[in-house]
């Protein structure tokens, strides 16, 4: 009796044919559904989507193990990336076209996951009060000349949490906690907001400097509403450390889960989020920088000029993530 | 009396009890064998100062709920003024504005490069202070929660009775010496039962505390378990929380039972006293506080943007995430009241023991932040498919990824919401028609389902809207529980929380005050719940 009212269970539960690929993302811009929608229409692939943070998306992969339904991860920091494949999440994938939409550092070598998106990390600035000559690394943030200067969000930012990683990475971990400790004195308030608050802060006078990803100040400039483009007027754009490792970026991205049922369809849709047609989507509305070198970024993206971007493997930021959090915890970076 | 009483009802309350904390234990089990090293970096860094801002941020949430909760219902239940009818029902509305829409709109509008600060540069002023700080959290969350104490407070001064005051008026007391030493002491198992309400709501509270970045046990969590990657000392802070709201449930229970209600449906209603022209005065601003700052501001922020980014919005999608979230919320509000019910009664035909504090400990569920629970929820539901799997050879999960998993969730997390209501009706019904129909031989069942339920149709009403209005407003739970596919209007605000698409879903935060507008607004024309 109790297996009849279970197999009647299931088949009123279980809808996933093959001809679907189920998404879990991170990712939330209507953009990226008109995509999926684009996918369906070009390959009769529905795409079945739960949106949640990396982090608990993560941790419901975890905890469903090989009977998880989910074919695809997709985040947008690459520690969690990084942490999915360490918890045996995701699942290698060989494929040519990946390889030649993708740059190779921008792929988890074994292929368990692959870019879709970068951002840089860079310094928005206040074009009234800082000069461009006054910038040059994110090290110099630490000294005293920024004092009260620096807008920055809290340290539960995954984006703070990679850049601090690649800290640990390029500097060493005391340095890396040094460099904290003189950016929390250097703040100009304790961190609270997201970047794009940062970004009207520093452009009312708190603050000189922001630590931002890029997108924000795309979001920011282009905004509907005519007080964000006001503001937007006062941000200069910088990118640190052009005459050393270059700019911190972090990706957005995607992998094969372990326990995915539909491999190849999950393939084809990964495959689809890097060809030329959707990378100018989010390119243009998200102002996200293209993985795949034949796209151009937006033309806003390109008004800041071309950078040196830091070409460390970003897996190591995954693995000095834990790290970067004791750093924080250390130093009172809230 | 045994300290574990076991009968029929005792034994079928423990099972449910335990199946609404299972989420709870499950996470604090799973972190057994706490790892020294992560555990011993977080007491020496961060957690003397979490602690210490979450009780800053406890003891002014509470202040100021308190004020404007008791103010506001001792002043539209005991004075008569023009307009008291619209002032009360207004007083109650921010409780349809989920605390992260407020907290993300004042961000917005006193944030730098918002209206308030716009109109100042215009006015030639180039200084502007920073909103995001504590202080704000307070004030966010005391005018968020206050509805709590309005609603609940104001259902129990509306009960008191002529012949308890007019001796004291009478005998020349004052209106403040009445308030102080009647009307608060009369009323003080509500008002600390909906206290309790509020702590364990602000306790939780994630999203407000990391915008504002106010660092409490909620962000620590989230901090342990995803920055550190170590589930172990979550469950450790979270234990902490947990302690923090047992003493609090253990105050309560203690005022509660110290007091006997017993109604006097006989005895007319105390007349309402007309305030004076300065009295009055006083009154409309102390009111018009919470009502603009806690509803109106935020209510016109969201319909200004809702009408300037309306496009096309209201479409077959929009229906269906309309349904999704009135069937599931009503579903689950409904389990809950009648759980409630069931563990009340229980405790109160058998109170002995652990049995008398059954509902306190289901409600334990409320403390934790949403996507604590969530993960609880994770880790059973997956083990029970695995096993089902392993064992009967299904393709997929059954139960995991269901919309039955997050109802279990709501109910799991709401329960404390319709336990203390119908606590309180069934005390304020008293034993004795109990015991009197027990005495001519009716059952405990026939006893409840004919004699006191008909006396508590309100109050489980009230019950029954306060789960429905934090479900339909609830959102980490639902993040991370939901069905592939499924949208609620909380996961669609989602993406003005999570990105900077605020003004484009706007239609949504208004559509989450509508479906918990037409509840509420349906009890309070009930008048007395």
């Amino acid at each position: 009796m109790l297996k009849k009212i279970l197999l009647i269970a299931f088949f009123a539960v279980a809808s996933y044919s093959a001809s679907e690929v189920n998404v879990y993302s991170h990712r939330h811009y209507p953009s990226d559904e008109e995509l999926f929608k684009k996918f369906t229409a070009q390959t009769g692939i529905k795409i079945n989507l739960v949106k949640a943070s990396s982090d608990e998306l993560i941790q419901r992969l975890e905890k469903e193990g090989k009977n998880s339904p989910a074919d695809v991860l997709i985040t947008v920091d690459v520690a969690r990336l990084y942490i999915a494949k360490e918890k045996g999440l995701l699942s290698k994938l060989s494929s040519s076209v990946l390889d030649t939409n993708v740059p190779a550092h921008l792929r988890d070598k074994e292929g368990h996951w692959y870019a879709l998106t970068k951002r840089a990390r860079v310094i928005a600035y206040n074009k009234e009060k800082i000069k461009p000559t006054q910038l040059s690394t994110y090290e110099a943030l630490a000294e005293p000349f920024f004092r009260k200067k620096i807008m920055v969000q809290s340290s539960n930012s995954v984006y703070n949490q990679s850049l601090v990683a690649s800290m640990i990475v390029h500097n060493g971990e005391t340095k890396a906690s040094a460099w904290a400790a003189g950016i929390v004195k250097n703040m100009a308030r304790t961190p609270a907001g997201q970047d794009i608050d940062q970004l009207r802060a520093i452009a009312a006078g708190l603050g000189e400097v922001a630590i931002v990803n890029t997108y924000y100040i795309g979001q920011l400039m282009s905004s509907k509403r005519p007080s964000d483009r006001a503001a937007g007027d006062y941000i200069g754009v910088f990118f640190p450390n052009q005459n050393s490792y270059g700019t911190h970026i972090n990706i957005s991205g995607a992998g094969i889960t372990a326990s995915s049922k539909n491999r190849q369809n999950a393939q084809k849709f990964i495959e689809f989020l890097t060809s030329v047609e959707a990378q100018k989507v989010f390119a243009e509305v998200n102002f996200e920088y293209p993985v795949n070198p034949k796209v151009q970024p937006s033309a806003l993206l390109k008004s800041w000029g071309n950078f040196k971007e830091d070409m460390t493997e970003l897996g190591k930021y995954g693995a000095n993530n834990a790290a970067a959090v004791k750093i924080f915890n250390k130093n009172g970076w809230n | 009396m045994p300290f574990l009483p076991l009968n029929r009802w005792s034994i079928q309350t423990y099972f449910f009890v335990l199946t609404l904390i299972l989420p709870a234990i499950v996470v604090i089990v799973f972190a057994f064998g706490a790892q020294g090293e992560t555990l011993e970096h977080i007491k020496e860094t961060i957690l003397a100062d979490v602690v210490l801002n979450t009780l800053y941020v406890l003891l002014g949430t509470v202040s100021v709920a308190s004020v404007f909760g008791i103010g506001g219902a001792y002043l539209t239940t005991f004075y008569s003024f023009k307009m008291d009818k619209l002032f009360s029902f207004l007083l109650a509305m921010p409780f349809i504005v989920p605390a992260y829409i407020i907290g993300f709109i004042y961000g917005d509008i006193f944030g730098f490069y918002g209206p308030v600060h716009i109109f100042i540069m215009q006015l030639g002023f180039k200084n502007y202070i920073d909103v995001l700080n504590g202080y704000m959290v307070v004030f966010i969350m005391g005018l968020a929660l206050y509805p709590y104490v309005y609603l609940i407070v104001k259902a129990s001064f509306s009960k008191t009775r002529s012949t308890i005051l007019y001796p004291a008026i009478n005998l020349g007391a004052t209106r403040t010496k009445i308030f102080f030493r009647l009307i608060i002491p009369l009323s003080r198992v509500s008002i600390i039962g909906a206290l309790t309400l509020v702590v364990m709501e602000c306790i939780s509270e994630y999203g407000v505390m990391k915008f504002y970045g106010v660092d409490t046990l909620s962000t620590a969590i989230f901090n342990a378990w995803f920055g550190l990657n170590d589930p172990q000392s979550a469950a450790y802070i979270s234990s902490i929380a947990m302690i923090f709201v047992v003493s609090v449930l253990l105050i309560e229970k203690a005022a509660r039972g110290k007091i006997s209600y017993k109604s006097e449906k006989s005895s007319a209603k105390i007349p309402k006293e007309k305030l004076g022209f300065i009295a009055g005065a006083a009154a409309y601003l102390f009111l018009l506080i919470p009502i603009t700052f806690g509803f109106l501001i935020p209510f016109l922020w969201t319909l200004y943007y809702s009408v300037v980014y309306a496009e096309n919005i209201i479409d077959m999608e929009y229906v269906g995430v309309m349904l999704n979230t009135v069937a599931v919320a009503g579903v689950s509000s409904i389990l809950i009241v009648f759980g409630a019910i069931f563990v009340s009664y229980s405790a109160r035909i058998f109170p002995y023991g652990i049995n008398k504090y059954s509902g306190k400990i289901a409600s334990l569920g409320y403390a934790l932040p949403g996507a604590v629970i969530g993960v609880g929820i994770l880790i059973l539901f997956s083990s029970i498919d695995n096993w089902l799997i392993a064992k009967f050879n299904f393709e997929s999960m059954l139960i995991g990824g269901t919309v039955f998993a997050l109802i279990f969730g709501y109910c799991a997390r709401f329960f404390a919401v319709a336990i203390n209501t119908v606590d309180g009706s069934f005390e304020r019904i008293g034993i004795t028609v109990n015991k009197a129909a027990r005495s001519l031989g009716a059952s405990h069942i026939k006893t409840l389902l004919k004699i006191e339920l008909p006396l508590m149709k309100r109050a489980m009403l009230f019950a029954f809207v306060l789960a429905f209005v934090d479900i339909v407003k609830e959102l980490p739970l639902t993040l991370i529980l939901r069905p592939f596919n499924y949208e609620t209007l909380a996961t669609k605000t989602y993406e003005m929380v999570g990105s900077q698409m605020m003004y484009e879903s706007s239609i949504y935060v208004l559509s989450i005050m509508v479906a918990a507008f037409i509840p509420l607004f349906l009890t309070i024309l009930k008048k007395e719940y």
